[in-house]
This record gives C-alpha cells, sequence and structure tokens, in this order.
C-alpha cells in the first residue's frame, strides 16, 4: 500500500485533476480515491480552487447560446430530454423498426407457408400419380404374365362371313381360370349396341361379358371347358341368350 | 459534498430537463472562457461550446461522481473537444498571440463569484512561474511536454511547479473562503488577465 503522504506530494492530484495522466494512471489514482478519504479530500479541494479559477475567467458567450444549446439537445435523439409529454423521435423509431420487422417477418412468414402448402399440394399430387403409374405397371407386368403363362392359349376367332376387317383373339388359361381379349379390329357399333363374348359349352351358349371395340386387353369372364368362342352383336347391355342371327365371331377351342 | 450539489448531480443523471439550463447559467461562461482561450473565433468557440455540452448531456450516465466533480468532468469534455477540433484544422495553438492579448485586456468578469472580488494591484501570492504553467496548463490546454517546450523548461521543473501552483491556488482559496485575503484573489485575477 502507497505511503498517502507520498500520494499527496507526488502531484499526481494534481496532474490528474488537470486531464494530464495516461489513462493507466488516471485509473490508479481513481482507485486511490475511492481508498483514501485523505486522497479524496485533497483531489476535491484541487478541483474547487480549478472551479473557482474558472468561474473567476469566465467570458460570456455570445447572445442566444444558451437557447440554441437547449434546442440542440432537444433536437438530438440520443440528448432528448426525459419529459413524458414530449414525442420521443427514438422510442418512434425503435417502434416503426420493430413494426417493419414484423410486417417483414409476417410477410416472408406466409409466402413460407404458402410455398410449404404448394409443396404439399405437389407432393401429394405427385404421390397419386406415383400410385396411378405403380398399378399400371403392376397391371401391365400382370398381363404380360398372363400373356406369358404355358397355359394361356391364344384363341384367333374367325368371321362367319368372311369379314376380313374383324379381327379378335381370346387368351384362356384353365390354370390360372383367367380369359381375356384383345380386339385387333372389329367395327363401330350403334350407341344401342354391344358386342358379346359367348362359350359354348355342351351346346349351351355361356355368357362371357359385353365389349366394345377398344383395342385394349380386357377381361372377360372364366367358362370351363369351353368348345367354342363366339361373338354376336346384343343390344346396349348384353343379353341372356345370343342372337344368332348377329353372331359374327366364331372359333372352335 | 453540498446537499444542493449532491442535488444537482441526482437530476443531472437522471436527465432532467431543467438541469442542462442551470448548468449553463453555473458554468456555460466558465467553459466559455477555455474554449475561447484555446479556439482563436468567437463563432467556433460558441459552436465548441454548444457540442461540448451537447456531449455532456449525452453521456451523463457515465458520469460518477465518485472520480471528481462535475465541472472537472464538464471541463474535460469541453476541452478536449476544443482540442479535438484544433487538430482536425491543424491550427496552431500558439498563433495569434498578441491578438489574443489585446482582446482579453478588456475583458469584463461576468457572474462573479462572491469569493472573487476585483481588486486590482493587490499581494500577488502566485510566483509568475507558477501563474504562466497554470495558465497554459488550464486555460490553453498544453501538456506538460508542450508547457516544457515552450517556456524551455525541463519537464520535471514543470511537474514541481505545476504541483506548486495549485497548492498555492488552493491555499489561496482555502484562505478566501475562510473570509481572509480576498485581495490575493483578486491580485491573482488581474495577474493572470495581464498575462492572457
Amino acid at each position: 500500500m502507497r505511503d498517502i503522504k507520498e500520494i499527496l506530494d507526488s502531484g499526481i492530484l494534481e496532474e490528474y485533476v488537470l486531464g494530464l495522466l495516461s489513462p493507466e494512471d488516471e485509473k490508479r489514482v481513481e482507485d486511490y480515491i475511492q481508498s483514501y478519504p485523505e486522497v479524496r479530500a485533497h483531489v476535491q479541494k484541487i478541483e474547487l480552487s480549478l472551479e473557482k479559477l474558472a468561474v473567476a475567467n469566465s467570458i460570456d458567450p455570445p447572445e442566444g447560446t444558451k437557447q440554441n444549446i437547449l434546442d440542440k439537445i432537444s433536437n438530438d435523439p440520443k440528448g432528448s430530454f426525459n419529459n413524458g409529454d414530449r414525442f420521443n423521435s427514438t422510442v418512434i423509431a425503435c417502434a416503426l423498426t420493430a413494426l417493419m420487422i414484423g410486417l417483414g417477418s409476417w410477410y416472408l412468414l406466409n409466402q413460407r407457408n404458402n410455398k410449404i402448402e404448394n409443396l404439399q399440394t405437389a407432393y401429394q399430387e405427385l404421390k397419386s400419380e406415383c400410385k396411378t403409374q405403380e398399378l399400371a405397371f403392376k397391371a401391365d407386368g400382370e398381363l404380360l404374365y398372363f400373356l406369358r403363362h404355358e397355359a394361356t392359349y391364344p384363341i384367333q376367332l374367325h368371321s362367319n362371313k368372311n369379314d376380313i376387317n374383324s379381327d379378335l383373339i381370346v387368351y384362356y388359361n384353365p390354370v390360372a381360370e383367367k380369359s381375356m381379349i384383345k380386339v385387333n379390329s372389329l367395327a363401330s357399333l350403334e350407341r344401342t349396341e354391344t358386342y358379346q363374348l359367348w362359350a359354348d359349352v355342351n351346346g349351351e351358349m355361356k355368357n362371357m361379358g359385353i365389349f366394345d371395340n377398344d383395342r385394349s386387353f380386357v377381361q372377360m369372364e372364366y367358362v370351363e371347358n369351353p368348345e367354342s368362342f363366339n361373338v354376336t352383336i346384343e343390344p346396349k347391355g348384353g343379353s341372356d341368350h345370343p342372337t344368332v342371327s348377329r353372331l359374327i365371331l366364331s372359333q372352335k377351342v | 459534498m453540498s446537499d444542493n450539489y449532491l442535488h444537482t448531480i441526482k437530476r443531472f443523471q437522471s436527465r432532467d430537463e431543467s438541469i442542462i439550463a442551470e448548468l449553463y447559467d453555473n458554468y456555460g461562461s466558465a467553459l466559455y472562457g477555455v474554449i475561447r482561450r484555446i479556439i482563436n473565433d468567437d463563432q467556433l468557440a460558441e459552436d465548441i461550446l454548444q457540442d461540448s455540452f451537447l456531449k455532456i448531456w449525452q453521456n451523463s450516465n457515465k458520469f460518477d461522481p465518485q472520480k471528481g466533480r462535475l465541472y472537472t468532468w464538464m471541463y474535460r469534455i469541453s476541452k478536449n473537444t476544443a482540442i479535438n477540433y484544433l487538430k482536425s484544422k491543424a491550427e496552431k495553438i500558439h498563433s495569434n498571440q498578441t491578438e489574443m492579448d489585446d482582446k482579453f485586456q478588456n475583458l469584463k468578469i461576468q457572474n462573479p463569484n462572491i469569493d472573487v472580488i476585483d481588486l486590482r494591484g493587490q499581494v500577488n501570492l502566485l510566483k509568475e512561474n507558477q501563474r504562466e504553467i497554470i495558465f497554459l496548463l488550464y486555460f490553453r490546454a498544453f501538456t506538460q511536454q508542450e508547457v516544457s517546450d515552450h517556456l524551455d523548461l525541463p519537464l520535471g521543473t514543470v511537474k514541481t511547479r505545476t504541483r506548486m501552483a495549485l497548492q498555492a491556488l488552493r491555499k489561496i482559496y482555502n484562505d478566501q473562503s475562510s473570509g481572509r485575503n480576498l485581495k490575493v484573489v483578486s491580485s491573482i485575477l488581474c495577474l493572470i488577465l495581464a498575462f492572457i
């Protein structure tokens, strides 16, 4: 601990009051002031004497300086007075900034939410499309399997009227108990008419289903032990019994 | 510290609107006197005084009464603002010395402190070399090195004379505030003005 008298006699306190010390030395003196009442009292006396000297040697500023200072302070955001009635531009600026940030954030969030919603919709649609494709692929696979099955027999039906434009194949599989047809060529019918496939089983025509001239594969009803396959033209919706006069295709199995 | 002074500090730190006008009334001229002796121009000195008060106000929360008196803190801000202006303008502090001497010869003392009475020609209790140093350091914002260079004195001598000058000044004001040696104060005043 430094001797107090040494501090008081060193001149460092005078230099402190005159603002002549380095930041480090200033801090040191401030510590002395905090620690020693005698040092604090000594510093105050120096300050008071210089204060009185300054007042005694004061010079009046030009007219209007006081008002200029008060105006400058009241107009400065950092220097505004602590007056509840006065409009605080700093508070307003902060509030406006906060509002803009809030609006901006709301907008961006809204945009983001919209984007998410759109993405979700697109995802669902894509998912649905994938499912459809998957089913179609599965169907194609099953069709291919059926067609290539060793027990699947293709039976080409022929026109009984030598109609070279009618061309239809029945694919019949007694193992899988499945029948399909493929229309290669058939004339278009009236709207009130339809094609119908029959299987002749022991002289009895058994219904295998109706179809139109669409050229895709169509699964039909399975009938055991057919002796022949036959196609007739029937009224829309099909018939319980074949209209023999309108038999157009036939083939023994 | 007096109750009045403590109340002033409290109002200043709580940014009471009325305090700034009061501080100007009490210290404005003193601070202007310091600034005007550094800056060789009335208008510029006024501008710097305005800037100083603005800084004083903006930094009111930084004033620590434990470290010193409010006026000393305000003095430092004002002095530094003036010095920084000069540094930015690269003006010489020592220029126009004669013009300043002539100007200050007829300056009146405004708002006289009741402890200081203008009694010219009274006993001089401050040595001339001590007066000179106080004036250069306090009113002209010289550093001790600058005083050393200006007066062609060793730095150690400047430091010693600074301490002795302020001790003497303190003694004068203490004696004066106890009701004695009013004439001494006025003589110091006259001598400083004469030196200016």
